[in-house]
């Protein structure tokens, strides 16, 4: 079901009323938000591919059931783990480990099978045919279950938090059950830990009147984020030019890349602000998962701000586990560029998303090489390695750009002199300094995000060749008249102005400090208002949350 | 239940920090107890009769005055109504709140099915029983996806195998061979060509192509609007002819760019410095010389381009012949031509009068690049350049006219056409247009007249020339309710094309059709990866592969059928020796 719909407002009224009203009674409530959930998952809307029909809905109940049992497997043999006797130590090891494993290849091999069969079949296809070998591989026309990318690592992390020690098994299945399937997050996140939610169902549900108003506030600037800023834009101008940038003028290329990078913002970070705010209302905390990321000063604080559960995910179950940042230089560097490379490939299983997280894991290896370094007058010795880093980069660049992308001569030379130029401004930038010299971290930061989204959000390979070639073009036809309405300029200049400049807190406050003096009629009045809004934006009805795919 | 942090710290960046450790035991329970302070609902109760309240006006409001057309997308509908009713006065523009109900019982004219299907996935595909249709369409969607998938995979080869050009002179008593069956044979055609005997002719000359026969070139050229405009659906069909039948090169090639979406595939096109141009849609020539391509482009010195055989993908990589397309004039300037480093030749293009020429440079068959400069002394008036090889092989023109109606066609001065058309030699004239008519008043009669006297004009030169009538593409609009529908016009325009072609004894085939028929473009945009493109009247560049196949495997159909009725026949027959 998807958030901004009419389906939803008829799911969710009553649901929000009948939950309330069971509040007193636990057993009830969590039985019946178990149902909404289930309900919620199996009856969206008719779509363009298809979904996949209700009964994918088994796959979650495989899931929930599977952890609930390894996690209890895993518990069981928590005495002998801890004891003294070394036997029964080394077998309950074995026992445990038994069910981590299980757990894993289960919530790991529905992931793979639904999500990365026919990209691992195409690779394989790929390397053979290189080899000279005719392979012809099938490819298989997979449904991928909808959100199946983010319940899959939320039970997974509650088994290995099981295993690791730091978490008790939930002793209740519904709870369990609940935990799996809450709505408001199921199908495109938070990606909640066990911890974070599941001490919420063991006591009373957070009701007051400011949680219900900031619950509300959150859905109102989700809905309008989403709607306008995502799915408006998105209808109106950025996708004619990433279907077809053959078509398009350089300029125009580059205005579409702006215009995702707010869109997909917009529309992922509204999708959790209703998510949010609904799980409020229902008397649950969720975390969050944006801190204004267009901001960030470098790239790891980009990834700190963005899509933070799942970045914070792999931090704790990839990262620390490999050794962070202990160990010698080359292992940490190592454990950073494999743990953004997964990060990347969470996305998307194809050429294009290889080469969007290699290019945000190496430029994470390069972000933290430049602030450790030393600094100060180089040696002969140094100045060479600098010459010969450059070279490689060149040489790397280059390489890429006229194999993979295909690209003329000169374009690759200009990429491969881009890179070198980009690299030597930023690592020659003081790390702190002026307003000015922040000013310019966090351009040069955005600009980064924005020319990498070419990779997340082109179709295929050829299509992010195309849209490269297109922009390499320089061509001089400008933007062509009526392309951009005067009305998505003022939405595109308005939100990249709002969440390149505004300082979250000060606006957060402000605008909730107004909010909250709207009497409940008026709010509902303006919720009415802004459904008409979409209602007459979006003739073609609001769409799925772009991470829904994922 | 308990929560201890081990440590805690804040970083800057995602992973500079220590790992922080949380334990936490869900064993203990402390949900008695619930207490929310009066008051907590208040706000939120009031909302939602807020909510209801608006939605519940949309029901209470009796229908306005004036009636809104059907299709209207909701915005305009709105609006119009609104301004409408305020002329009326009072509270009457408050009616035009019966608009925009949530939810109404309407039904599909075609399907009596519900609009609106609350909960549809499982109330409507599943207790409605709508399901099925549904997984129909969606099922010939992904067949479409994956011709495109495949096409795309065959474009990666590096470059098209060299078609043997046969030795021996053709024998007296030489009889035409059984078609060597291709694999691609085999897939089944969506979409047969209508009366695909007009053609005959053309497969003549793909016959005489297929044996191998020393300089047997098949020339066809493809005229249309935005839907060919940057040689995707035509470079998709010439990639598939030149695969199976050799390649003879790019072919005619603008001399500039009348916009910004003509671009070819297999060339490599540098407009060092602009020439002015025109273009006929603009009807800005009175004279009515646009040449073979339709613009015409004139500078008084200095403007340039440069015409090269591509670097990457299959077409396009070699080339032995230039042909430049210009006309001589009175007072006219000079034309430089500089065949790669060697030494430029001067084209005087001054005339009595206003006349059609050509140049050609003959050169060895491979990489190469050509300089067309406007020299001065004078204005110089030029019109393209076509690029060929010796053959056997296709050339396959993409003669694109973007934002053109069908009638701007009848611009061209007739005998001029004659002259350019006669020129070029085709063997097959392909016509695609349809997607501006669409936006047009005017009565179908008066269209297929005008489409009747477009294909009169190109066969001047030959009457018997063969030539294929392609139906537009399907065009989608969003209707009330916001689903994308196929636009009324559509079929309208689709028969009156396929009427004219078999007025005009040409061969049809339905593009739209073949797309899937009736809300076809809905489906193409919103697959993975899109077919379709965003304006609901265009393709992709995976959509392009797709028809571009699909036409291709119509035309190898009549050719099978073709050669099956001439084995046997003399060779002789078909060379005209």
């Amino acid at each position: 079901m998807l958030f901004v719909s009419f389906d939803f407002l008829l799911f969710i009224v009553p649901v929000l009323l009948i939950s309330w009203g069971l509040s007193h009674v636990p057993v009830m409530r969590v039985l019946f938000l178990i149902a909404a959930s289930y309900f919620f998952y199996m009856a969206g809307p008719e779509t363009e591919p298809l979904q996949p029909p209700w009964y994918f809905v088994g796959l979650l109940l495989l899931s929930t059931v599977l952890d609930y049992v390894c996690s209890h497997q895993i518990w069981r043999q928590r005495e002998a783990f801890e004891g003294k006797d070394r036997q029964a130590k080394a077998a309950a090891s074995r026992t445990r480990n038994f069910w981590l494993g299980v757990s894993l290849v289960g919530n790991l091999g529905l992931l793979g099978y639904f999500k990365y069969t026919n990209f691992f079949l195409g690779i394989f296809s790929d390397v053979a045919n290189a080899l000279g070998m005719a392979v012809v591989v099938p490819h298989l026309e997979l449904l991928l279950p909808i959100g199946i990318s983010f319940y899959t690592f939320q039970t997974l992390s509650y088994t290995i938090d099981v295993w690791r020690g730091r978490l008790t098994p939930e002793p209740n299945f519904r709870k369990f059950a609940l935990f799996v399937v809450f709505f408001p997050q199921l199908v495109a996140g938070p990606i909640v830990r066990a911890h974070e939610f599941l001490p919420q169902l063991h006591r009373p549900p957070q009701l007051s009147a400011e949680a219900m108003t900031r619950g509300m506030y959150r859905v109102v600037i989700g809905v309008a984020k989403k709607a306008i800023l995502g799915d408006w834009i998105a209808a109106q101008f950025t996708d004619a030019i990433f279907n077809a940038p053959e078509n398009y003028t350089s300029l125009e290329i580059l205005l579409a890349l702006y215009a995702f990078t707010l869109q997909l913002y917009a529309d992922f970070s509204g999708y959790t602000d209703i998510a949010i705010g609904v799980a409020l209302m229902l008397g649950f905390v969720l975390p969050e998962n944006f801190e204004r990321p267009y901001q960030a000063r470098n790239l790891g604080e980009f990834w700190r701000r963005w899509h933070m559960t799942l970045s914070t995910w792999l931090r704790d179950y990839v990262f620390f586990p490999l050794g962070g940042s202990k160990g010698s230089p080359g292992r940490v560097y190592f454990n950073l560029w494999l743990t953004m490379f997964l990060v990347g490939m969470w996305h998307g299983a194809s050429w294009n998303f290889i080469l969007y997280s290699n290019i945000h894991a190496l430029a994470m290896v390069f972000n933290r090489w430049n602030r450790l370094r030393k600094r100060g007058a180089g040696t002969a010795k140094t100045r060479a390695m600098w010459v010969t880093g450059l070279l490689i980069l060149f040489a790397a660049v280059y390489g890429l750009s006229s194999t993979t992308l295909q690209l003329g001569q000169t374009e690759s030379l200009g990429l491969g002199g881009f890179a070198v130029l980009m690299f030597l401004i930023v690592a020659r930038l003081p790390e702190t300094g002026t307003a000015w010299n922040t000013a310019l971290h966090v351009l040069l930061t955005f600009h980064f995000t924005v020319l990498s989204r070419v990779f997340f959000r082109a179709d295929d390979l050829d299509t992010s060749r195309k849209m490269i070639a297109g922009l390499l073009r320089f061509d001089a036809h400008g933007i062509r008249d009526g392309l951009i309405t005067p009305a998505v300029w003022a939405a595109l200049l308005f939100g990249l102005g709002y969440h390149l400049l505004t300082p979250k807190g000060l606006v957060d406050r402000q605008t909730y400090a107004a909010f909250r003096r709207l009497p409940g009629p008026v709010i509902g009045l303006l919720l009415a208002l802004l459904a008409l809004l979409i209602y007459m934006l979006l003739s073609s009805g609001p769409r799925a949350n772009i991470y829904f795919q994922f | 239940m308990t929560s201890r942090a081990m440590a805690a710290d804040e970083h800057e960046g995602l992973l500079d920090g220590e790992e922080r450790k949380v334990a936490v035991d869900l064993m203990r329970d402390d949900e008695a107890g619930v207490s929310y302070p009066p008051g907590t609902f208040r706000k939120v109760i009031g909302a939602m009769f807020g909510v209801a309240l608006a939605m519940g006006a949309t029901y209470v409001v009796p229908a306005p005055t004036v009636a809104t057309s059907p299709g209207t997308e909701v915005a305009a509908a709105l609006t119009s109504c609104v301004a409408a009713e305020a002329e009326v006065g009072g509270a009457a523009p408050l009616q035009c709140l019966h608009l925009v109900r949530p939810w109404t019982l309407e039904t599909e004219a075609d399907t009596g099915q519900y609009r609106y299907v609350p909960f549809w996935n499982l109330i409507g595909r599943e207790l409605l029983g709508m399901g099925q249709k549904a997984e129909v369409a969606d099922a010939e969607v992904k067949e479409a996806v994956a011709v495109a998938r495949a096409e795309a995979e065959k474009a990666e080869v590096e470059e098209f195998k060299e078609v043997e050009v046969r030795a021996a002179p053709v024998e007296e008593d030489e009889k035409v061979p059984p078609l060597a069956v291709d694999p691609e044979d085999a897939t089944p055609v969506e979409m047969p060509l209508e009366r695909p005997e007009a053609l005959d002719r053309f497969y003549a000359a793909l016959t005489r192509t297929h044996l191998g026969l020393p300089g047997a070139i098949t020339r066809a050229m493809h005229y249309g609007d935005s839907a060919i405009g940057n040689d995707g659906i035509t470079g998709a069909i010439r990639s598939k002819l030149q695969a199976r039948f050799g390649d003879a090169g790019h072919g005619f090639h603008l001399l500039g760019q009348p916009n910004a979406s003509y671009r070819h595939q297999g060339v490599r096109f540098d407009e060092r410095s602009p020439w002015q141009h025109c273009f006929i849609i603009f009807d800005c020539k009175k004279d009515g010389y646009y040449g073979v391509g339709g613009t015409t482009f004139e500078s008084a010195g200095g403007a340039e381009i440069r015409l090269s055989t591509a670097q990457k993908g299959p077409m396009g990589r070699k080339v032995a012949r230039y042909e430049v397309w210009y006309a001589g004039m009175p007072k006219g300037g000079k034309l430089r031509l500089k065949l790669d480093e060697q030494e430029p030749v001067e084209l005087e293009t001054a005339a009595e009068q206003l006349e059609d020429r050509w140049h050609v440079i003959e050169t060895d068959d491979g990489e190469h690049t050509l300089s067309v400069r406007a020299a001065g002394g004078g204005k110089v008036r030029a019109y393209g350049v076509a690029m060929e090889r010796s053959g056997p092989g296709v050339v396959y023109d993409e003669m694109s006219q973007i934002g053109a109606l069908t009638r701007r066609i009848l611009n061209f001065d007739a005998d001029h056409l004659q002259r350019q058309i006669a020129r070029r030699d085709p063997d097959l004239l392909v016509l695609m247009f349809g997607g501006n008519d669409m936006n047009t008043q005017g009565t179908m009669e008066k269209y297929k007249a005008e489409y009747a006297a477009v294909i009169q004009l190109f066969r001047k030169a030959d009457p018997t020339l063969p030539c294929l009538v392609m139906a537009p593409l399907d065009h989608g609009e969003r209707d009330g309710s916001g689903k994308i529908v196929t636009r009324p016009i559509v079929t309208k325009l689709v028969q009156a094309q396929r009427e004219v072609a078999q007025a005009e004894g040409c061969a049809f085939f339905d593009t739209y059709e073949a797309m899937g028929g009736a809300g076809s473009m809905g489906r193409w945009v919103r697959s993975s990866p899109a077919l379709g493109a965003g304006d609901l009247s265009h393709l992709t560049h995976h959509g392009h592969k797709v028809v571009g196949a699909l036409l291709y495997r119509s035309l190898m159909q009549g050719y099978a059928e073709y050669r099956q009725r001439i084995a046997g026949t003399p060779v002789k027959a078909l060379t005209g020796q």
